[in-house]
């Protein structure tokens, strides 16, 4: 009998004061929680719309201090194919830049560190992201060569412990992660927590960042995230997502919608059950929903459109039909 | 000196720290694989300063390897063009420190898949859907790291020049090793990414720069099968949207192979006047390499 992916990644709850994570006993981290958390869904049926209006009017949902502050972007830019819908658009990262300035920003970084290229040259501008930034004057730090401190993980999912981790992200007034709506092969889907994978610097853990995926995708997952302390928003592009055999391979999916929120686990979730996920089957929202952030959908507030309008079922990538079934 | 390889040389120097490193884009610390590629093109082009060899010499560690910056204690996988760098431009009677160097690179390891893996690997059919030789060993970019295809090719080029100055025992077995991880690890039609020919089945793609750093490693390799499958795929990859790091690499690679880059030169002169600089020192190098009669610092058949 063939054992599948899924039946070494399964983990639950394992008794009070303990979670189980891929077979390792994690003591359970400090409730971190509020009582319930709002995600805004907003509909953008194309990228030729007004992008800068729609963010401003779900950024006021949440009304981020950014008055002076410096906001740091972090798009998705592992890997660039023409053919494919792998990347936050560009015209998304250029709406996000023009939005936070009109809110009075005194810089807006657009950061990333790309997983699978070290040309970032390449990546930038095969992409369009390049022509944006001249554009608009926006600089741009390579995450993957940017300066580096030494941060202890407060949870431990992983063994790892410790992680050098980019002071651009650090430093940050306010960090927005800024993920496509995909599926994950590894992960089930990839979306504003996974995004963080980065900003590990792969000037020390190389391209791919095999070290990470050696101690568990999910687990370290969750562990980058429950490191970050600055005050942080995610922005999801889901006007063209992907489904299948994402983060790459997989075929463009148009969702036309937009998600924002300041709890990256309820981001994320809402983004599982548009793509029409159970978000408690992925094992890092699962975790995560445990101390991290909220998961369950009775502790999710759902601002602008109710999500139903704009959920589907998204091909699940190979390997991954328990996520439904 | 060309036009082009003036502003290289400006932009390059501009990143030169007080301390004498140079560092990966302007205002950054001085790191090692920065220095020793700066060391390397300012040399390719008549600059014979010793502060960048200076700065590498006195940050070796004990073990051999060099951190990657001052802030970054640990081994680091740029050990390797640091080590190049001393192999062909340090001059002085001291070998010691390229013998050092030398044994690190020899021992490094990229991680083998340990029993639990395998078993799973087994299990999951793994193997033969990466279409890979997990037994292989080359060099990782971390110390807890499987073998990756561009820290395997920076240390054969390393090894190649080091034992061309000092003994190094075991070098010609790490050497045969790693030219087979790297035809392993070969994209299903040539050409070379990070270093997965399939995941989950899937076939991936080579990219311009890593397939460059394969062939760049594999100028002595006996085998010749792959070899123009891989120039072939290099060709199609420098499309218009191919960076000025990737044409200087495949300039490099063609040449050193004994193959016409003039066309790919003239495409990296280009680069630099249309678009002037790229903001990387490492892109800034090896344009540099490639522009100044640079080939012969990464040669390794003789």
């Amino acid at each position: 009998m063939r054992m599948g992916r899924r039946d070494f990644l399964r983990a639950g709850l394992a008794g009070a004061g303990a979670l189980v994570a891929c077979g390792r006993r994690v003591e359970m981290p400090d409730d971190r929680r509020r009582a319930r958390s709002r995600v805004a869904v907003l509909p953008a049926a194309s990228y030729a719309v007004d992008l800068r209006d729609l963010l401003l009017r779900g950024l006021a949902f949440f009304a981020p201090e950014v008055q002076g502050r410096r906001v740091v972007l972090k798009p998705n830019y592992v890997e660039f194919d023409p053919r494919g819908a792998i990347n936050t658009h560009p015209r998304m990262v250029e709406a996000a830049v023009l939005a936070f300035l009109s809110l009075g920003a005194s810089e807006v970084v657009v950061a990333e560190g790309a997983g699978h290229r070290r040309d970032t040259e390449y990546l930038l501008g095969a992409s369009g992201l390049d022509a944006v930034l001249r554009e608009r004057r926006v600089r741009f730090v390579d995450l993957n060569i940017d300066h580096v401190a030494e941060v202890t993980l407060p949870t431990s999912f992983t063994p790892l412990g410790r992680l050098w981790l980019p002071r651009t992200v650090l430093d940050a007034d306010l960090f927005v992660s800024m993920p496509k709506l995909k599926m994950h092969h590894w992960a089930g889907v990839t979306l504003s927590m996974k995004n963080l994978f980065g900003i590990v610097p792969g000037a020390i853990y190389g391209w791919p960042k095999n070290v990470l995926h050696q101690v568990g995708i999910p687990n370290s997952i969750v562990d980058i995230n429950a490191a970050l302390e600055m005050p942080r928003l995610a922005i999801v592009d889901g006007i063209v997502g992907m489904e299948g055999n994402g983060p790459i391979q997989g075929e463009p999916r148009s969702a036309g919608v937009i998600l924002i929120g300041d709890d990256f686990p309820a981001v994320d979730a809402t983004g599982a059950r548009l793509m029409g996920v159970p978000a408690e089957r992925v094992d890092h929202l699962r975790w995560a929903g445990e101390f991290l952030g909220n998961v369950a959908e009775d502790r999710i507030i759902q601002l602008a459109e109710p999500p139903a309008r704009f959920q589907q079922e998204f091909t699940l990538p190979p390997g991954f039909a328990t996520l439904r079934g | 000196m060309s036009k082009a390889s003036a502003k290289l040389v400006d932009a390059l120097v501009a990143r030169s720290t007080r301390d004498g490193g140079f560092s990966a884009v302007p205002g950054g610390p001085a790191d090692s694989e920065s220095t020793a590629l700066a060391a390397l093109a300012l040399h390719a082009t008549g600059n014979e300063s010793v502060a960048p060899l200076d700065w590498l010499l006195a940050r070796q560690r004990k073990d051999g390897a060099w951190p990657r910056t001052d802030a970054v204690p640990e081994a680091s996988w740029a050990s390797a063009w640091a080590a190049l760098a001393l192999a062909r431009l340090e001059g002085g009677a001291s070998r010691e420190p390229l013998a050092r160097a030398g044994a690190w690179l020899v021992q490094r390891e990229g991680r083998r898949p340990g029993l639990l893996a395998r078993v799973v690997g087994h299990l999951t059919n793994l193997d033969e859907r990466l279409e890979q030789d997990l037994t292989l060993v080359g060099w990782p970019w971390h110390e807890t790291a499987a073998s990756w295809v561009e820290p395997s090719a920076t240390a054969l080029l390393a090894l190649h020049a080091l034992k061309e100055r000092v003994s190094l025992p075991g070098a010609e077995e790490r050497i045969e090793q790693g030219e087979r991880l790297l035809w392993d690890r070969m994209c299903v039609d040539g050409g070379w990414n990070y270093g997965n020919r399939r995941v989950l089945g899937e076939v991936l793609l080579p990219f311009p720069d890593t397939t460059a750093f394969a062939l760049l490693a594999l100028q002595g390799s006996s085998r010749r099968e792959g070899l123009d499958e891989s120039f072939a795929a290099l060709t199609r990859l420098l499309d218009p949207r191919a960076s000025g790091l990737s044409l200087a690499l495949a300039a490099l690679a063609f040449e050193l192979h004994g193959r016409k880059a003039g066309e790919i030169e003239r495409r990296v002169a280009e680069r630099v006047d249309g678009t002037g600089t790229p903001r990387e020192t490492r892109s800034i190098a090896f344009m540099l390499l490639a522009l100044s009669g640079g080939a012969d610092l990464l040669r390794t058949a003789s």
